[in-house]
């Protein structure tokens, strides 16, 4: 494998040589500030430009130009990471080399990547109006599923709710009253200026030659150059005087309580590899703490995890309960945590911990996507993903640091939903 | 085995059919940290009729019995399967289409005379594991087979210093025989390759 940095047009490029794989796969991200005056929008401009292009100007007819590049698939995402807004389209091809006549579907592949991002179909210097309505629509609906799923819809809230007065409250795909104010004409302006402003970065892996790649890149995406951006981290945060704690109630059968922490600790310092494995120990396996004592000994709960942010410096507990238990069910959380701060957790889970973390880390490298999107996360903090640095560094992670970052944890939101008023 | 080379796609399969008449394909994928089994039977939704071992005779059985043997084969006597898989950090799963029954699981780590895995452990449970072989290993694995012969159980140990075999002992009741394995199915295999006390 070889790792092949450069720049071309307005371009970070980084092609990953292996031939590990049958197929050619890269990923096109924008980034620019999370901001709550354009998220809505950006969140829609990706939908909009995979339903229509100039000569393939529906869904149907873009679905057969797929086809016809040998099943070539076509996706995107929307995300968020630290203080960014990140909006990627990826694609995945069969490696040319393997083909019988088209040896060009590399470079036919990067034609209609082109026609994705460069030629909407357009009309009077706007969207078409169907296009953005439909989608508008759609986008709708994603606020409306995330209403339903109780897990996701609390997740969000408590993450509202501890970061009230920060931009993170914002959610990726933006917000649902903001929907209605978009047009096919502001929203064509907003792509405008996001071709214009974003920083780029085009990712490739593959058993592909660098030159080839360089041609076709110079030839297909011709972008301006311009400022980029290179912070991630999101550094807003507040003082804690007393733990924030938030009852809400709605119609529902199984309540949710959710923890936030503030880590104190982000990707850019180098206790975040402590702060990885702490997680794990905590929540994030069916042998962490969280699991096998409210879950399996306690029968608290009927789901309970952990998460970290990189980006934010946040962690987060959620757990589905029975409602009558949320005090016993806080309690035994809170537990787990002091018993992380004292050190009180032995060296078979954390060790066993630490080569899960390694296995999960070992199987992202045998899928392209997984890799590029690895690769591509780790560039936001100025480093490159290679496997057996971070392997090694989860290795060195000792007990000691462990509780260090444990005690760096800072009790922050409590957040319950229920069916009915109860205090905490 | 036999061994088939596509070129035009890199790739070599091996092949054999073993006397009991299961056919047995391996693909190597180089640089691949996962691996990937299944275990498929020529016996799906449109089959409920067949000739049991032994009979002339077709039986018929009720439609959705090979979903329901499919479900069925997960539970056996040492447990369910499925969390013997969890707990080596294996996924396993299983389905059924109109003509075929099929059982997979994934992995990382493995262990067995070969390095290869072993569904059991002593102390820590492997769940990554990436050993190439020691220098001398198939040397000294040779040995231990020949020295072993006469045996019905015995642990070899050698010391394999700078390229150069010795003989370390010959242990008949490893731990005394009372050594801890996970899983006490693996105890009981172990203790029945014990023909007899072995401390006398």
């Amino acid at each position: 494998m070889k790792r092949i940095r450069c720049s071309v047009n307005g371009l970070n490029v980084t092609i990953i040589k292996t031939d590990k794989f049958k197929t050619t796969d890269f990923v096109l991200n924008f980034k620019q500030y999370l901001n709550k005056d354009n998220v809505t929008m950006r969140a829609l401009i990706p939908y909009v430009l995979k339903s229509a292009t100039k000569n393939y100007p529906s869904k149907k007819e873009f679905n057969r130009k797929l086809e016809k590049l040998y099943g070539a698939s076509l996706g995107i995402s929307v995300n968020k990471q630290g203080k960014l807004h990140i909006l990627s389209f990826r694609m995945s091809i069969v490696n040319d080399k393997y083909l019988l006549k088209n040896s060009t579907l590399l470079d036919d592949s990067f034609v209609f990547f082109n026609e994705v991002i460069f030629n909407p179909k357009i009309e009077n210097d706007a969207f078409t109006e169907k296009v953005v309505d439909e989608e508008k629509r759609l986008l709708k609906e994603q606020f409306a599923s995330l209403y339903d799923d109780k897990i996701r819809f609390s997740y969000h809230r408590l993450i509202e709710e501890m970061c009230k007065f920060e931009n993170y409250a914002i959610k990726s795909i933006g917000k649902l009253e903001d929907i209605d104010k978009i047009t096919a004409k502001n929203l064509y302006s907003t792509y405008l200026d996001m071709l214009d402003n974003d920083t780029l970065d085009l990712l490739v892996i593959g058993d592909v030659s660098e030159k080839r790649v360089k041609t076709i890149i110079d030839k297909y995406l011709p972008f301006k150059k311009r400022n980029v951006i290179n912070e991630v981290i999101d550094t807003e945060t507040k003082t804690i005087r007393k733990v924030n704690e938030v009852v809400e109630v709605k119609e529902i059968n199984q309540a949710k309580l959710n923890l936030g922490f503030r880590t104190n600790i982000t990707g850019i310092n180098k206790e975040y590899y402590a702060l990885m494995l702490m997680n794990a120990i905590l929540g994030v396996y069916p042998n962490s703490l969280l699991f096998r004592n409210v879950r399996e000994k306690e029968s608290l709960c009927y789901y309970i995890a952990s998460n970290i942010d990189k980006g934010k410096g946040i962690m987060i507990i959620y757990a589905g309960i029975n409602k009558n238990d949320y005090k016993k069910a806080y309690k035994i959380i809170i537990e787990q945590i002091d018993k992380l701060k004292n050190g009180d957790f032995d060296d078979d889970l954390m060790e066993n911990c630490r080569k899960s973390l390694i296995n999960d880390l070992l199987q992202t490298t045998d899928n392209p996507i997984a890799f590029l999107s690895s690769e591509y996360s780790h560039s936001l903090y100025q480093e490159i993903f290679d496997v057996d640095n971070i392997q090694d560094k989860l290795k060195q992670v000792t007990k000691e640091e462990i509780i260090k970052v444990a005690n760096k944890l800072q009790e922050d939101t409590i957040y319950l939903l229920t069916n009915e008023e109860v205090s905490l | 085995m036999e061994k088939y080379v596509y070129d035009n796609i890199k790739e070599t399969l091996f092949y054999e059919k073993l006397p009991n008449g299961l056919e047995v394909y391996l693909l190597p994928r180089k640089g691949y940290k996962k691996y990937y089994a299944t275990f498929t039977t020529k016996y799906g939704s449109i089959d409920n009729t067949f000739i049991p071992i032994g009979k002339t005779d077709y039986i018929n059985v009720p439609d959705g019995i090979a979903h329901f043997l499919e479900h069925k084969m997960f539970e056996s006597e040492k447990g369910d399967a499925f969390e013997q898989f969890t707990k080596y950090a294996a996924n396993a799963n299983a389905f059924t289409s109109f003509n075929r029954t099929a059982y997979l699981f994934s992995c990382t780590s493995y262990f067995d005379e070969n390095l290869n895995w072993l569904p059991f452990h002593g102390q820590y449970p492997s769940i990554v594991t990436k050993i190439s072989k020691p220098k001398n290993y198939e040397i000294m694995l040779g040995y231990a087979k020949v020295l072993a012969s006469d045996f019905s159980y015995v642990r070899v140990d050698f010391y394999n210093i700078e390229g150069v075999i010795y003989f370390g002992e010959l242990t008949f009741a490893h731990a005394n025989g009372s050594s801890y394995f996970s899983d006490k199915s693996y105890d009981e295999w172990m203790g029945n390759l014990w023909q007899g006390d072995p401390r006398t």
